[in-house]
């Protein structure tokens, strides 16, 4: 039996019938849309059929343990196998400003609302692990950000995987409404903390309004033997500036989509992200920036690390459609490939039906810099540390500019568990 | 210290060095200048261990230790110490760690603890001082965005919390205004001392005058075709280079 | 630039310069594709048996193969069974021996279009071979070659007289079934040209081929197969052009090159197929597989392409580096204007040590063109400190146009190093206004800035090409900006 034959055997009992249709729907479509093959583009590089295999049960929620980022100050919410914890969570003290439902409290008291809810995320393009999600999706949070709402602290979802035994199926979902001219940093972190094969399919659509300045950290730490599909959505409102980074860090397949609409004009966006594919690990990015609106901006940095036999892959796509003048669009995919059996594929593409633009990308392949390494073991810097220390700056470069030193920190310590001899020479604060 | 004997080397086949004698003593310092293309960069770059070139022939040895033998490091942990003509820019790897990995490297060579943090941010504090750059180059990633000076700066800045027993310049004046000659030329002059020697690679005896050299060789079609006293630095700066190494063609 | 107006408004409105039709008596198969059309082209062409056998293999394989459809172009259904495989001037039937035996209107067709067929008139040294519709009509400077032991010949002939070199290299760079229409072209091919360099032997002259669509609603299916032989050199230019119809006309070409060890080839390609009006009605439908292997040690292949021409151009000349030390490049300009498509580039597979290849695209996009730049550069597991370098760039002319970019970058060995750099804009008011004010003409202006533009490509071509490919371009690009 395999994922959507189980998923469809232990599909979620619902008490009510009109709620219980819509999921029946949604399953459906799915399953007629069928699982992505190699065979469509936008899989080319990705193979979900070891994963799809298996069969994947919904866990009743266990008790939320120690994560990463425990010691983080933040606002705090936490799901553990797709269902919310309220103990370890904050909802009961959220900020003036923030407003929070839950999927699942609003499917037992307001069945109508749950559908609305769900409704929302609904799009007739929608991709296959997004029409998944919403059918097979147990808890979510929908959080409103009022206008001019500045936080002093993120806000932090936290989803956690754990089961002793069988393979775990969680689908958490998030829409985050950011209020005009509102300041907000939101954190996203998926972590495993289990040997079993899960699968996670989660689903964040975060939208802007006038002005508002929104970051989203998206981390993805979970199991080596997890698998992890996650979607983003952006939508990118008048004058807003939304700041987009992924930081892949850990699990055997992880596939993150980033889509991003530019909207109205003024708008702009960065995306950055880190992927570290070790041994036994797949990562594969996909991001398409849509620039929908004049005036509107976009830059993109990827940095990738492909060691032992595993495998990267970087998809960026850049759309700037029919109409639209004054786009300034950047993009780099820039990779390093530290052993013989570690693979990367990057396609950095632009499509373009404007001319009032500038558009640029770039992407490299490559390994560490010979003459670099040497500069380094002149200063008496053993050759193994050279390579950690310039494994590490190619991915600080980036990473130093996230303003939570937390979220660099994790970055670091994934390094380091990788190469000891980065270890020693992190600690210590050298900031 | 440091001898150098019947030196051959060559790069893709194509010979470079042909032949090369240099002893340096404790406590010397060697100027070795000559015209572009003679070999001086390869020099230096053998010394300190660059991957890419041959040795066909001769020997390097330093202390009695075959240097050729020796990775990179390993020569650094013997105490030799190259500031390079063109110091590498690393993006995110800021010179404090960089730095601290260097001293941590070299201590372990020589069968030492590692240096505390506390230790080591103090040492650098005062290296710090004493050549001049602000902290804000300190925790910058290395030598990116700095400008020329700034590099050839840091490159003497390193050397100074290294302490090497033999320091190779190799052109480090190049690029440099008088008063950022001045800033190299008093940090090598302030680590003179009778157990520390310095191979200090020109093409101009511009430097000469503020680290002024025990011997002065010159280089040409690789070979050491003239070697004398600092005088032959004067003369070469008003004769040129062709009256000596007419010579070796 | 209203004032201009005018002006470009008549300049947008000069006709095709290549768009003349030639009525010459045709011998042509009736329209359709079955097993006897293949027979019929292969007994028209007196081959022997074992070619005929090849044909039909491949049209077995052809039946059972679905048309691509992802590429970033848009066309109506091409209805295979409505076209006609097979059409030779009627005069022509055993070839020429001579120049005298060719139908003086062919001559005179090819005199309109500037392509020198008479050997006087061949100051720069240039072999041409032409093909008219499916045949070669004529090869120039055959016995100049033959005492090189260069050959130069149609496909034809090399099928009669060379059997034992067509047998062992045709279909070895691009199999039979590599894709829907390099399979339709084994099995239907008509005509084209064949080049063997023997060994230690420079080309002593450029060798060329025209290719002339004429006849109409039928196909062009040329097959071009070139082999330099260990430590040769050939330099080989490639122009096509069609008459002005309102109908699609589809040409469907495949092209193998074999360098071994140490051999060179330098493949130029000119296209000014006929690209259909203004409304994008007519032109002509280029389905293009072009392909090298560079099979010897320190062998290169060197494609360079001025893609001005057809409605739609699907293309992309690749390199397969196998040898060690093999070097592989492609220089393409490609310019879509009015309605034409363009999606090309190339495939760089690295598989030897130490292989390099440059990839230098320039696109430029006018009117409502769209133009886009494809291309895969892989780095097998087999290729260590194998190198690739591309820079694509687009230039936008007018608010309707497309540029788009889809390079897709594989690396499985870790000592490559890969670099790839693009960038699109519009061009640049700035410098069209600078040059203006010094009293340059717009249309002028224009030309200079798109010809820095393409610099880097045209100075791969030869002379007499590159000034060629100038004046397609700049009469391509006529009325773009206004």
């Amino acid at each position: 039996m395999g994922l959507l034959d189980s998923l469809a055997a232990d599909f979620p009992p619902t008490s009510n019938p009109t709620l219980g249709a819509w999921r029946d729907r949604a399953f459906d479509a799915a399953r007629e849309r069928g699982l992505p093959t190699p065979r469509e583009e936008d899989w080319k590089y990705t193979d979900l059929n070891a994963a799809a295999a298996r069969a994947y049960k919904p866990a009743a929620a266990i008790a939320g343990a120690d994560s990463p980022l425990s010691a983080l100050r933040a606002y705090r919410l936490v799901f553990v196998n797709g269902h919310f914890d309220a103990a370890n969570s904050d909802l009961a003290s959220m900020p003036a400003g923030i407003s929070v439902r839950l999927l699942g409290e609003l499917a037992r008291t307001d069945p109508e609302r749950a559908i609305a809810a769900l409704n929302a995320f609904a799009k007739p393009d929608a991709k296959f692990f997004a029409t998944l999600n919403t059918a097979t999706a147990r808890d979510g949070a929908y959080i409103d950000i009022a206008d001019d709402c500045v936080l002093d602290l993120p806000l932090l979802l936290i989803f956690s995987t754990q089961s002793a035994n069988e393979p775990r199926w969680s689908a958490p979902h998030v829409r985050i409404n950011a209020g005009a001219r509102s300041r907000v940093a939101v954190i996203e972190l998926h972590h495993g903390a289990t040997t079993v094969p899960s699968f996670v399919n989660a689903l964040t659509e975060a939208s802007t309004a006038s002005g508002a300045v929104f970051a989203h950290y998206r981390v993805t730490l979970e199991s080596p033997a997890a698998t992890h599909i996650g979607l983003l959505r952006l939508n990118v409102g008048r004058d807003s500036a939304v700041t987009s980074y992924s930081l892949a860090l850990s699990g055997a397949l992880v596939r993150i989509d980033i889509d991003c609409s530019l909207t109205a004009p003024g708008g702009s966006v960065a995306l950055n992200g880190v992927f570290i594919a070790g041994s036994n690990q797949h990562v594969d990015h996909h991001t398409k920036t849509d620039h929908r609106a004049s005036h509107t901006t976009s830059s993109e940095t990827y940095k990738g690390i492909a060691d032992g036999n595993g495998r990267g892959v970087f998809n960026g796509k850049i759309i700037v459609q029919p109409g639209t003048q004054k786009i300034e669009a950047t993009q780099a995919s820039n990779n390093l490939l530290l052993s013989a059996d570690a693979e990367i594929d990057t396609k950095p593409e632009l499509e373009i039906y404007a001319d009032d633009l500038r558009c640029a990308h770039g992407a490299t392949v490559g390994q560490l810099d010979d003459e670099t390494l040497f500069y380094l073991q002149t200063r008496g810097v053993p050759a193994d540390v050279g390579r950690a220390l310039l494994t590490f700056g190619f991915v600080q470069e980036l990473v130093a500019e996230i303003p939570i030193p937390e979220l660099t920190a994790l970055v670091a310590q994934q390094l380091a568990a990788d190469h000891p001899a980065l270890a020693r020479l992190l600690t210590g604060d050298h900031r | 210290m440091l001898k150098i004997e019947n030196l051959h080397a060559e790069i893709d086949g194509k010979p470079i060095l042909r032949g090369i004698n240099l002893t340096v003593r404790p406590g010397e310092v060697h100027a070795i200048m000559g015209p572009n293309g003679s070999g001086k960069s390869t020099l230096a770059y053998l010394i300190a261990g660059r991957p890419g070139y041959t040795v066909t022939q001769g020997s390097i040895h330093y202390r009695d230790k075959d240097l050729l033998a020796l990775a990179p490091e390993e020569r650094a942990g013997e105490g030799v110490f190259l500031a390079f003509q063109y110091p590498i820019e690393i993006p995110g790897v800021n010179n404090v760690y960089m730095l601290k990995a260097a001293v941590n490297g070299i201590r372990k060579y020589r069968g030492l603890d590692e240096v505390g943090a506390v230790e080591f941010l103090n040492l650098v504090k005062t290296k710090t001082k004493e050549i001049g750059l602000t902290d804000n180059l300190l925790n910058r990633p290395v030598n990116q965005g700095f400008s020329g000076g700034e590099k050839k700066r840091n490159e003497i800045f390193q050397m100074s919390v290294l302490e090497p027993s033999l320091g190779i310049l190799d052109e480090t004046d190049s690029g440099l205004d008088i008063d950022a000659l001045k800033v190299v030329a008093d940090g090598v002059n302030r680590l003179r001392s009778p157990e520390r020697a310095f191979v200090v690679v020109t093409h101009y005896q511009r430097l000469l005058d503020y680290i002024v050299p025990d011997y002065v060789h010159v280089l040409a079609q690789g070979q050491i075709v003239k070697s004398g006293t600092r005088e032959l630095a004067l003369e070469l700066e008003a004769r040129g280079y062709d009256w000596v190494t007419a010579d070796a063609a | 630039m209203a004032a201009a107006s005018s002006e470009v408004h008549e300049l947008l409105n000069r006709k095709y310069d290549a768009g003349f039709y030639t009525d010459i008596e045709q011998d042509q198969a009736p329209p359709g594709l079955n097993e006897d059309i293949v027979r019929l082209i292969s007994s028209k062409k007196n081959e022997p048996a074992w070619m005929l056998e090849w044909r039909l293999r491949a049209f077995e394989r052809w039946l059972k193969m679905p048309e691509p459809k992802w590429s970033h172009v848009h066309y109506p259904e091409i209805d295979f069974q409505a076209l006609s495989y097979y059409s030779a001037p009627k005069s022509n039937k055993d070839g020429p021996k001579s120049l005298d035996e060719v139908d003086p209107k062919l001559l005179e067709a090819y005199k309109k279009l500037g392509i020198p067929l008479e050997e006087q008139k061949m100051l720069a040294g240039v072999a041409v071979d032409a093909v008219f519709d499916s045949v070669s009509v004529h090869t120039s400077f055959k016995d100049k070659l033959a005492a090189k032991g260069v050959i130069f010949c149609s496909f034809s002939e090399a099928v009669r007289e060379h059997p034992e070199l067509v047998r062992k290299y045709l279909g070895s760079v691009v199999p039979q079934a590599d894709n829907y229409y390099a399979a339709l072209n084994s099995a239907v091919f008509s005509d084209g040209s064949f080049v063997y360099i023997p060994k230690n032997t420079r080309c002593p002259m450029e060798l060329s081929t025209y290719f002339r669509i004429n006849a109409m609603n039928t196909g062009q299916f040329e097959r071009t197969l070139v082999i330099a032989d260990v430590g040769s050199y050939v330099s080989y230019l490639e122009g096509c052009t069609a008459p002005q119809r309102d109908e699609n006309q589809l040409h469907a070409a495949v092209v193998e090159l074999i360098a071994l060890d140490d051999a060179q080839i330098k493949y130029s390609t000119v296209q000014n197929w006929y690209p259909g009006d203004e409304e994008g009605r007519g032109g002509i439908y280029n389905f293009v597989t072009k392909r090298g292997d560079c099979r010897g040690r320190n062998s290169k292949i060197s494609w360079t392409q001025v893609e001005t021409g057809s409605a739609i151009t699907w293309k992309y000349p690749s390199c397969v580096l196998k040898g060690e030390n093999s070097v592989g490049e492609f220089y393409s300009v490609a310019v879509t204007h009015h309605r034409q498509q363009a999606d090309t580039g190339t495939k760089m597979i690295h598989l030897g040590r130490n292989t390099r290849s440059t990839i230098i695209s320039k696109g430029i996009s006018a009117g409502r063109g769209q133009n886009a730049y494809r291309g895969l550069v892989r780095i097998a597991k087999s290729a260590e400190n194998a190198r690739n370098y591309t820079q694509c760039d687009s230039l936008l002319m007018g608010n309707q146009c497309g540029a788009h970019t889809f390079p897709y970058i594989e690396v499985r060995n870790n000592t490559a190093k890969v670099e790839h750099e693009a960038s699109t804009s519009k061009i640049s008011e700035d410098q069209l206004f600078y040059l203006r004010s010094r009293g340059i003409k717009d249309e002028d202006a224009v030309n200079l800035v798109v010809n820095g533009f393409c610099k880097e490509v045209f100075k791969e071509l030869p002379m007499e090409f590159a000034v060629e490919a100038q004046k397609l371009l700049s009469l391509t690009l006529e009325g773009a900006v206004g």
